[in-house]
């Protein structure tokens, strides 16, 4: 797994999961609130935080790595977001490397 | 009755629940409506009783604390607990008004949740005139305290209604609101040297474990029907516990502005009170909430977040 395969598997189910194009997302690099008040059936910040869940629900089945889940500031933005988890998957591989080597 | 204990009518006299039953708020509410038969004025009944039985007089209370006793650290108690109570009576209106309307909702779908709804609803009453006695007692005393008034304008603010969210989400969110006040209040009265003061505040976290137990029998009931997954309990677990997450209440590095409402948690000022965060008792207290509600026993952060992902489809 390198690093592009994990920011466009992230991008991509997080589309997928807030029901939001791409270009919506990531070309405009939406708030959390701005995303919020967009995507359908959303009340709360609990519904913005399951949706990072099923992200890091499908990054733990498909590469094998946890993603931990910080409450962040609804001013953050998404491809903010993004690369904060890119860069924990990225540690947690090194991580596993480096046990393994061990 | 002890001479220096305050008034606290005891005893009805009369079974307050099924034959047998401790006088506690009821376990099984979903079972108590589909196995057990019975109806709202019985559940009412027992609220009422274990309500009644309950209550406390706050001038007595007041009259026993010796004021000029009181440290700094208990007066920043007094006036932190007392500003942070003035939000607990928009939480009961809201109750009120959002589950009556839930009730309706599901009345013709499942008139067995549209049951526990309105039994939630109805003690949405007693809640709120419980905390009533709370925000009375302790806003009166800092007021004999000299502490800082509290404004018009701040107590106009702490008044705004809350937003509404999924049932059970509510309710969860709310047993852990209470969760933390009574392990805040359990720390003050360990902290306060004063026995009158120490009474009091053991006598408010006391009442707040009683509402805990009542918002647990609610969601519970909720989850038993079917109708409510249980993945709602645990995401709003999560959400508190999680790293930065409301648990930490003022402790937090940023505190989201809303227009819409307040978090009293999200306003203590802890520096005044430091003894006060014991966040592993009520982290323990909100796992053991989780599997009282779900019957999924977590001990950690980590195995909330698994048994949470696995819900989630």
């Amino acid at each position: 797994m390198d690093e592009s395969t994990i920011r466009i598997h992230l991008r991509e189910t997080f589309s997928t999961v807030v029901n939001l194009p791409p270009d919506d997302l990531y070309g405009s690099n939406l708030t959390l609130s701005e995303i919020m008040a967009r995507a359908t059936g959303f009340t709360n910040s609990v519904d913005l935080m399951e949706a990072f869940a099923r992200c890091a629900k499908s990054t733990k089945q498909r590469f094998g790595i946890r993603l931990r889940l910080p409450a962040l500031p609804l001013d953050t933005r998404i491809n903010e977001v993004i690369e904060l988890f890119v860069a924990q998957a990225l540690e947690a591989t090194q991580e596993a490397k480096k046990n393994a080597a061990e | 009755m002890q001479p220096n204990e305050p008034t606290r009518r005891r005893g009805a006299g009369v079974e307050a629940g099924p034959p047998g039953a401790p006088l506690a708020p009821e376990r099984e509410l979903f079972l108590a409506f589909t196995r057990d038969g019975r109806s709202l004025i019985d559940v009412t009944w027992q609220q009422h009783v274990l309500h009644e039985n309950r209550r406390w007089s706050a001038t007595e209370f007041i009259e026993r604390i010796d004021l000029a006793q009181l440290t700094e650290a208990d007066r920043g108690h007094v006036w932190n607990a007392g500003k942070a109570e003035l939000t607990t009576k928009p939480g009961a209106d809201r109750l009120a008004r959002q589950f009556d309307a839930e009730c309706r909702r599901h009345l013709e779908s499942n008139p067995t949740v549209a049951k526990i709804m309105q039994a939630c609803g109805t003690w949405s009453r007693y809640w709120n005139e419980e905390e009533a006695f709370h925000e009375a007692t302790l806003n009166r005393l800092s007021t004999l305290l000299g502490l800082e008034p509290i404004s018009d304008d701040t107590f106009i603010e702490y008044r705004k209604l809350f937003p509404d969210d999924d049932a059970l989400r509510t309710l969860m969110l709310l047993a852990i609101s209470e969760i933390t006040a009574a392990v805040n209040y359990a720390q003050c009265a360990r902290h306060a040297s004063d026995p009158g003061l120490k009474a009091l505040l053991k006598q408010i976290g006391a009442d707040e474990i009683q509402h805990m137990n009542y918002f647990v029998s609610f969601a519970k009931a909720l989850v038993d029907s079917g109708v409510y997954p249980p993945k709602g309990a645990l995401a709003v677990a999560v959400f508190f516990l999680r790293e930065g997450g409301d648990l930490q209440g003022a402790h937090r590095d940023r505190i989201e502005e809303r227009g819409t409402h307040v978090n009293w948690w999200d306003h203590i000022e802890f520096d005044a009170i430091g003894a006060v965060d014991a966040l592993g008792k009520k982290e323990a207290l909100v796992f053991n909430a989780v599997e009282r509600v779900t019957g999924v026993r977590v001990s950690s952060l980590t195995e909330l977040e698994d048994a949470w992902m696995d819900m989630l489809s």
